[in-house]
């Protein structure tokens, strides 16, 4: 056994935080070439401290992007496991829901009243809201969920609410599909606008993932919040104009610029615009991107802040 | 005896002839907790001020360098700052003061590893594999690898929460060693490993460490430390206590555990 032993490494490269270059570990007896961002030493090492800057964890997460995948197949998967009509339940459960409202908003308290195709309208709503609300809870509880992985394994975490917010893209799938058919049944005919809406949901995901990430983060020393949620949820479906037209019972123009603050009307509202060209006020619009960009940056820099605690 | 077995390749050559792998320079940890203590509500609410925090100093001034092929083991009391120290050496937790440099980011196998109780040991593996940042065309080619490695191939199509915590552990170590890690630091993780498993281990281990590595290892197991590692620290309250070979250390440590007992 005697003798330098000095086996290479001939499997892939681990892609550690700092990254991990095979070329570098070829020979550890003379100094690590230059890795792009990472700074060596005389020694040819590397200072920890903390967590990488956010360029070097925009390219990790990235490099893991089918971890991120297959952890929200997986949980798309499991949701329905076990019942009888497995998948189908992601176009049942959203369907049943929109019956039970459209019988009580729209057929009880007359909520159609001055809304053209009032049931497109609903859908279009409930099932943009029930996107962003799934991956805000989902993501309030998805560090505890995934103890296991984060004990065992070194990624960056920030992929655990992105993972969640991927499960409710695919989610999102079959209802879009619900949409696009009780439009047609419905009789509308759709725009150009309908082309802004891959925009519009890609907005709407920003701004989830960016709450999400701080619920994730507010979940870990308040795990309350995760039965708080349920109840401002409920609050907010209301406040949103899910259910019935913010713009057939208020008139007065600086109000209804008011209801554009709240992102979750300003999400769906922008929706709607999309798939039935309902006119609304450029402070939708502006509203979205302020929040899709605001809370994406902002919810992603607190919950890396936090990021060496998960999973203690 | 046991000794003779940890002469590595190695361990022949001077320390000053080996690359420095990971450079530990006086650092110290501190962290803040919410203390626990017995509240009414109201106190509970008014916590949230931050009046209840109480920092917790783990780790104070503890200094240590790793050469290639150097293997150490952490032996201390609960509470004497062990993990701390691992997650610290991790880069993720913040530092007091002090320095830490690597030459990789170390990989941390932590205790109970259980990925995903409910899917299967093969989902299991394929999502870790990807987590470790494997491309998925790799993964079909080093899941074979791990299932033998782990001696879980009749198990492997089972859910994870049919397996006994040996079982998990087993299947979480062959995971994270699979692309030969440049530092590995393992906490506890292989205490509840059988026999043979321990002896798989331990040549990964040797692995490691022979492909110019480091390995740090936290463990209760005075046998383990003695098999695996060329050095030990022995660690109390946050302090570094002694360092030096494993028959030296650990035997004081192991005696000081039964004069306080």
């Amino acid at each position: 056994m005697g003798g330098r032993l000095l086996h290479r490494w001939s499997t892939a490269a681990l892609d550690g935080p700092l990254g991990f270059d095979p070329a570098m570990a070829a020979s550890p007896l003379t100094p690590a070439t230059a890795e792009p961002g990472v700074e060596r030493d005389a020694d040819g090492l590397i200072t920890l401290g903390g967590p990488p800057p956010p360029t070097r964890a925009l390219v990790e997460i990235w490099n893991r992007r089918y971890f991120a995948s297959a952890l929200a197949r997986s949980e798309v998967r499991s949701a329905n496991l076990g019942t009888l009509l497995g998948q189908t339940w992601q176009v049942l459960n959203p369907a049943f829901m929109i019956a039970v409202y459209f019988v009580i908003f729209g057929l009880v308290l007359d909520a159609r009243r001055g809304v053209e195709h009032y049931v497109t309208f609903l859908v279009a709503g409930v099932i943009v809201f029930r996107f962003a609300q799934s991956t805000i809870t989902g993501c309030a509880s998805s560090l505890a969920r995934n103890l296991g992985l984060l004990r065992s394994l070194q990624f960056p975490r920030s992929l655990i609410p992105i993972a969640q917010m991927l499960e409710q893209l695919y989610a999102l799938i079959p209802g879009l599909a619900l949409v696009l058919i009780v439009a047609a049944i419905d009789g509308v005919r759709p725009g150009l606008e309908l082309l802004a809406l891959p925009i519009v949901l890609a907005a709407t995901a920003a701004f989830t993932l960016g709450l999400g990430f701080a619920t994730a983060r507010a979940a870990t020393t308040v795990p309350d919040l995760v039965q708080i949620m349920p109840h401002a949820f409920r609050v907010l479906l209301y406040i949103s104009g899910v259910l019935f037209s913010v713009d057939a019972f208020i008139e007065t123009d600086w109000i209804r610029s008011l209801f554009a603050l709240n992102p979750f009307y300003a999400a769906i509202t922008a929706a709607r615009w999309s798939i039935l060209g309902i006119e609304t006020s450029p402070a939708v619009a502006l509203s979205l991107i302020v929040w899709s960009l605001g809370a994406l940056g902002s919810g992603w820099w607190w919950f890396r802040r936090g990021e060496h605690r998960y999973g203690a | 005896m046991d000794d003779t077995s940890e002469l590595e390749p190695w361990d022949a050559i001077p320390p000053e002839d080996r690359a420095l792998v990971v450079d530990v320079d006086d650092v110290h940890v501190v962290y803040r907790v919410h203390a626990d203590v017995k509240a009414s509500l109201k106190s509970r609410l008014a916590r949230s001020s931050g009046s209840r925090t109480r920092r917790v100093h783990a780790v104070r001034g503890v200094s240590f360098a790793l050469r290639e092929g150097d293997s150490l083991g952490i032996v201390g009391a609960n509470g004497s700052g062990k993990s701390t120290l691992l997650a610290a050496l991790t880069g993720l937790l913040p530092i007091e003061s002090g320095r830490i440099r690597v030459r990789t980011r170390p990989v941390l196998l932590g205790v109970g590893a259980a990925l995903r109780p409910q899917m299967s040991g093969r989902r299991n593996i394929e999502l870790g594999c990807l987590a470790m940042g494997m491309h998925p065309d790799e993964i079909a080619s080093r899941s074979d690898e791990i299932i033998e490695f782990a001696g879980l191939a009749e198990f492997i199509d089972l859910p994870l929460s049919a397996y006994s915590s040996g079982m998990r552990a087993r299947l979480a170590f062959s995971i994270a060693t699979v692309t030969t890690p440049d530092i590995l630091l393992i906490d506890e993780a292989l205490a509840v490993g059988d026999e043979e498993f321990r002896l798989r281990s331990g040549r990964r281990i040797a692995d490691i460490r022979r492909a110019s590595g480091a390995v740090i290892l936290v463990s209760h197991s005075p046998k383990e430390i003695r098999a695996s590692c060329n050095r030990v620290i022995w660690m109390d309250r946050g302090v570094v206590v002694d360092d030096g070979p494993p028959s030296r250390v650990v035997d004081a440590y192991l005696a000081a555990q039964r004069q306080d007992s």
